[in-house]
């Protein structure tokens, strides 16, 4: 393999594609390894791989979440390759198809590299405890999973046409294209993977601690952290709408419309946009919420996550430093609330989120790399 | 009457436009320079989409104190105008007639005159570059606008509209009293016999050619 395809490839795809999912990475690590003390990491991982490997349906659940990845890994790299900007690459479909093949296997091998980590420890324990029908399903599995991956990008690099390559569901929302629900549209219609990925991630959330938590007595604050965690799985999503008004919707600052306007109907979109967790989080009445507690429920994620778009117009604000102050903000918000603020609190995010808006706005330019 | 007053634009630490104290009466100017020089800063400062030091005046109202009203009568059309793929004509159309305060039978006239009107609800990832080019130039003519900017016009059309586009330019002029500054490398005095002025951008400044 040519040395110079090969720092292309890492540069354009593989480094992107870490650069562009950092988010997405810190809250799967968090997820993963962050909600357990230290000293019990280890056991604790051992027995999720136990788990797997010894109940097909939860081995199953894992190699869909592996397929959704997948997905996400497809998307990525066939958006690059339909990029204007990466037409270059084109070029190499000239290569032979033994080249290609293994061109296309470098870039995903590194882009799957944190599943086939986590596979061969799977893997590992399944041989060493002798369940090799589990030790070949994670093997054939993620075999699989690379194969069709690597066969689509082929797919796109020759131009042939398949009609699967876009991976576009054919998904039509039903609602009037307004300016200010264009980022929903977009998130809908070319975000889907992140999207379903999200919403599943939050929606299972709830659905586990629903059923999993009894509570001795009522107290509000275990499912106002769990809508807390729910603003926090939507901060990859955030930035991704701040990155689509950047750069599709710049024309919408030469309309006459005022800021105060423009606040209250960004904070209407993000409401639409948790509107799936608003009704779901109804199966947790009357055991875990009562009704006046409700506004606190739909104020948390709102206001959380109508801060974390304010804090993007702040001046040279880069993705790191978004992740970090979205991290940070959370980690405060976290112990707050253990102190029962009451709705007051997230009228003040409210408040410090429009302040921060407010003085930006008109002053925001995006950042010159 | 557009006033400058101070105005300063800095990229970082680099002064890209410094202009003390400019005036441009009502008409048409055509805006040259160097590419880099600031042309596309200066318009995109007028129509709200790049902070600025100083202040810009239109007749009484400043775009730093009565924004809303100031965007009223200035509209915008980019060099290289980009919308979301998965919106049509029909939807910005809409979006433009209800925030400008625009006629959208109008609007419906100017996509007809252009030839667009037919891909009028499609998608508009289905569009060409000219054909995206001619919609914004549309976008920028709805509503009543006072001044109108526009970047490179000209580039990406086709012949035929650059003479519909020179024309309907000249008319809004005579007849609305609408006002121009129209950047394009292209020479089209025989096209617009109104041009007032012309405009320089130069030395990380702009200013006008016969004061």
């Amino acid at each position: 393999m040519n040395k110079t395809v090969i720092k292309i490839l890492q540069k354009v795809f593989i480094i992107h594609f870490y650069k562009v999912n950092a988010g997405f990475f810190l809250f799967c690590f968090v997820v993963l390894y962050g909600v357990v003390a230290p000293g019990m990491l280890i056991s604790y991982h051992l027995s999720l791989i136990q788990g797997m490997i010894q109940s097909p349906s939860f081995l199953g659940f894992v190699i869909f979440f592996w397929l959704l990845y997948t997905i996400k890994c497809i998307d990525f790299l066939l958006m690059q390759l339909n990029d204007p900007r990466n037409s270059f690459f084109f070029s190499l479909h000239t290569l032979s198809n033994q080249q290609q093949f293994f061109y296309l296997l470098y870039v995903h091998t590194f882009i799957y590299l944190p599943v086939w980590g986590y596979a061969s420890i799977v893997v590992i324990v399944a041989a060493k405890q002798g369940l090799y029908g589990s030790m070949f399903a994670v093997i054939f599995s993620n075999i699989c999973l690379m194969a069709g991956a690597i066969f689509l990008y082929r797919i796109r690099l020759q131009k042939r046409v398949f009609i699967f390559t876009n991976l576009k569901l054919t998904t039509r929302v039903i609602f009037k294209k307004h300016l200010f629900m264009l980022p929903l549209w977009f998130i809908v219609n070319q975000r889907k993977q992140m999207l379903l990925i999200t919403k599943i991630f939050s929606l299972l959330m709830l659905y586990a601690f629903i059923n999993l938590y009894e509570p001795e007595q009522y107290d509000i604050r275990p499912l106002l952290l769990i809508m807390l965690m729910i603003a926090m799985a939507h901060c990859t999503i955030v930035l991704q709408i701040r990155q689509f008004e950047d750069f599709f919707l710049s024309f919408s600052r030469n309309l006459p419309i005022s800021v105060p306007k423009r606040f209250v109907l960004t904070n209407l979109m993000f409401f639409i946009f948790l509107i799936p967790e608003f009704l779901f989080v109804w199966k947790a009445f009357p055991m875990h919420f009562n009704i006046i507690h409700y506004p606190q429920l739909l104020l948390l994620p709102i206001s959380t996550i109508v801060f974390f778009y304010s804090i993007l117009f702040m001046k040279d604000i880069d993705t790191d430093q978004y992740f970090r102050i979205v991290f940070g903000v959370s980690t405060i918000l976290f112990f707050i609330i253990l102190y029962n603020p009451g709705i007051l609190l997230f009228i003040f995010i409210l408040g410090l989120s429009y302040i921060l808006y407010n003085s930006h706005f008109f002053t925001f330019e995006k950042r010159v790399t | 009457m557009l006033q400058f007053c101070q105005v300063k634009k800095l990229y970082g630490n680099y002064l890209a436009l410094d202009i003390p104290a400019l005036t441009l009466q009502n008409g048409i100017y055509w805006l040259q320079g160097e590419n880099g020089s600031g042309k596309t800063t200066f318009l995109k400062m007028i129509g709200g989409l790049h902070p600025f030091e100083g202040d810009i005046l239109f007749g009484e109202c400043s775009i730093k104190k009565k924004r809303i009203a100031f965007l009223r009568s200035v509209n915008y059309a980019e060099a290289e105008p980009l919308f979301p793929s998965f919106l049509t004509a029909k939807d910005l159309v809409e979006l433009y007639c209800y925030t400008k305060k625009g006629d959208r039978k109008i609007a419906l006239a100017l996509l007809g005159e252009l030839h667009i009107r037919d891909a009028y609800e499609k998608p508009l990832g289905t569009y060409s570059s000219g054909m995206l080019k001619k919609l914004s130039l549309v976008l920028a003519l709805i509503g009543n606008p006072a001044w109108i900017l526009l970047d490179e016009p000209l580039i990406t059309v086709d012949v035929a509209a650059v003479n519909i586009i020179c024309n309907l330019i000249n008319n809004l002029c005579k007849q609305n009293n609408t006002s121009f500054i129209i950047t394009s490398h292209q020479p089209f005095e025989t096209n617009l016999s109104l041009i007032t002025n012309t405009l320089i951008a130069h030395n990380q400044t702009i200013s006008l050619v016969d004061e």
